[in-house]
């Protein structure tokens, strides 16, 4: 059963046509979603346990955990919409066929994401701050994305048509999987805190979150509203403090 | 709604999933389990994956269809992006293999019936038979007919299909070959287009009603 499971691992990142077409034929689908299964857990859980190096301690089981559930939460919520874009768009799945072949891609996701481990785990080590790991661990998941929607554009017939569902696709799995990323983060832990906690209270959302970050890693630094000025209401002070980058 | 009742809503569907894959799969004991409560985290993923694995009997015919498809893709693959892709466009395959897995259905479900006391070819002609000789009233003798012709029609019909299948993978074997000598010879592959012709005239007949079905059994 092992032995299999790593054929299959060696085949989703080697000859994902083949994954793909697998998945679309609905031929020996429960052994791939398995191992995909598999790949996702392990895979992304080794990811996210390397991003917590920074940190170390609670943090590194913290992101183990949380880097799993963040991409098996996605795929949950994003399955049912590929099936619908896939159909709609002419080229319809049988619904296992979609589910497996959004797992196999994800799970070719989070095999990559393993080979990233070493370099980020390097990275980290080298000294790296918090907001360039972010960037960093940023590109990692991109390209490992990208891994992703090439083996489902495989399966959707790698043409225009195809083309087109990928990009319907992914237009609604990468803020999906950013929102959910963003409910349950940390995953590095900030250098200001002393505690990392398990989540995060919500503030803003992801999109804001990616902009702030892009300022902040190029030192541009936001402040709360609340805090940008010494008393309150603004005009009530006595000369305008200049507070920006404080943190 | 917050967000505990939610997951209080996604865990009973989750129970109620890992209760409907424990009662549907063959498999028993402790991989069955695991089967089932892999449903409760997992159902919108799982449940889909599970139900379509028990529904699964891979017959030989059930082979010949696999072996149909691979034989497609592969012979797909080798044109894709040339000049004779043409000849086996994606479109041409997906429809195919939608006409076979159709057709590999019915046959599955026609064995399946055909297989029932009730539906058996020799049972209705034994029956018809006895009556014959028990010297039953014209109306009786009629229906007992009625039910043997229909019983036959879906014998022709499941026999037809079967044949179809199979002369369809032999075709689409023989095409994958001409398509990758073609691809590795740099050549146009002769014969290809007859085959394809072959091929779309066996698809059409797949997709045909029971109406067009020959009577085989009249002929075998």
């Amino acid at each position: 059963m092992i032995a299999r499971a790593f054929r299959l691992f060696d085949e989703l990142l080697r000859a994902p046509r083949k994954s793909a077409d697998r998945a679309v034929m609905g031929r020996d689908l429960e052994p791939l979603v398995l191992a995909a299964l598999c790949a996702i857990l392990v895979g992304s859980g080794v990811f996210g346990g390397v991003l917590a190096t920074s940190r170390g301690g609670a943090q590194l089981f913290y992101s183990a955990t949380k880097l799993p559930l963040v991409l098996i939460a996605t795929l949950v919520l994003v399955v049912p919409a590929f099936y619908a874009i896939a159909a709609s768009l002419g080229r319809p799945l049988a619904l296992q066929s979609a589910v497996g072949l959004v797992l196999a891609g994800a799970a070719r996701a989070a095999l990559v994401l393993v080979a990233f481990t070493p370099l980020v785990w390097l990275v980290l080590d080298l000294g790296a701050s918090y907001h360039q790991g972010v960037v960093f661990a940023s590109v990692c998941y991109a390209i490992a994305g990208l891994a992703a929607l090439r083996l489902i554009f495989h399966g959707m017939g790698a043409d225009v048509r195809g083309l087109a569902i990928l990009a319907c696709f992914a237009s609604v799995m990468a803020p999906v999987a950013g929102q959910t990323a963003w409910m349950l983060r940390p995953f590095f832990g900030r250098p200001a805190e002393a505690h990392v906690p398990f989540l995060r209270p919500r503030e803003s959302s992801f999109l804001d979150a990616v902009a702030k970050s892009a300022r902040s890693s190029v030192g541009i630094y936001d402040l709360d509203p609340i805090q940008r000025w010494p008393c309150a209401p603004p005009d009530a002070c006595g000369s305008r403090q200049s507070l920006q980058n404080g943190l | 709604m917050t967000l505990a009742d939610l997951g209080i809503l996604y865990v009973s569907a989750g129970a109620v999933s890992a209760f409907v894959v424990h009662r549907r799969g063959h498999e028993k004991g402790r991989r069955a389990l695991l089967r089932a409560l892999l449903a409760i985290p997992l159902w919108p993923l799982w449940l889909p994956v599970a139900l379509a694995s028990s529904h699964v009997s891979w017959s030989v015919s059930g082979e010949t269809q696999g072996t149909t498809a691979a034989a497609l893709l592969e012979g797909h693959e080798a044109v894709r992006g040339t000049p004779l892709e043409a000849l086996l466009p994606r479109e041409a395959v997906e429809r195919i293999l939608r006409e076979v897995q159709r057709a590999g259905e019915r046959r599955e479900e026609l064995r399946v019936l055909l297989e029932r006391p009730s539906f058996g070819l020799d049972s209705a002609r034994a029956h018809v038979e006895r009556l014959g000789r028990d010297g039953a009233s014209a109306r009786t003798l009629a229906s007992a007919r009625l039910h043997l012709a229909n019983v036959e029609r879906l014998d022709s019909l499941r026999r037809r299909d079967e044949l179809l299948l199979e002369e369809l993978a032999e075709l689409v074997s023989a095409l994958r070959t001409q398509l990758v000598l073609a691809r590795f010879a740099g050549s146009t592959p002769e014969g290809a287009g007859d085959i394809v012709s072959e091929v779309w005239a066996r698809v059409e007949v797949l997709g045909t009603t029971m109406d067009d079905v020959p009577r085989f059994s009249d002929t075998s």
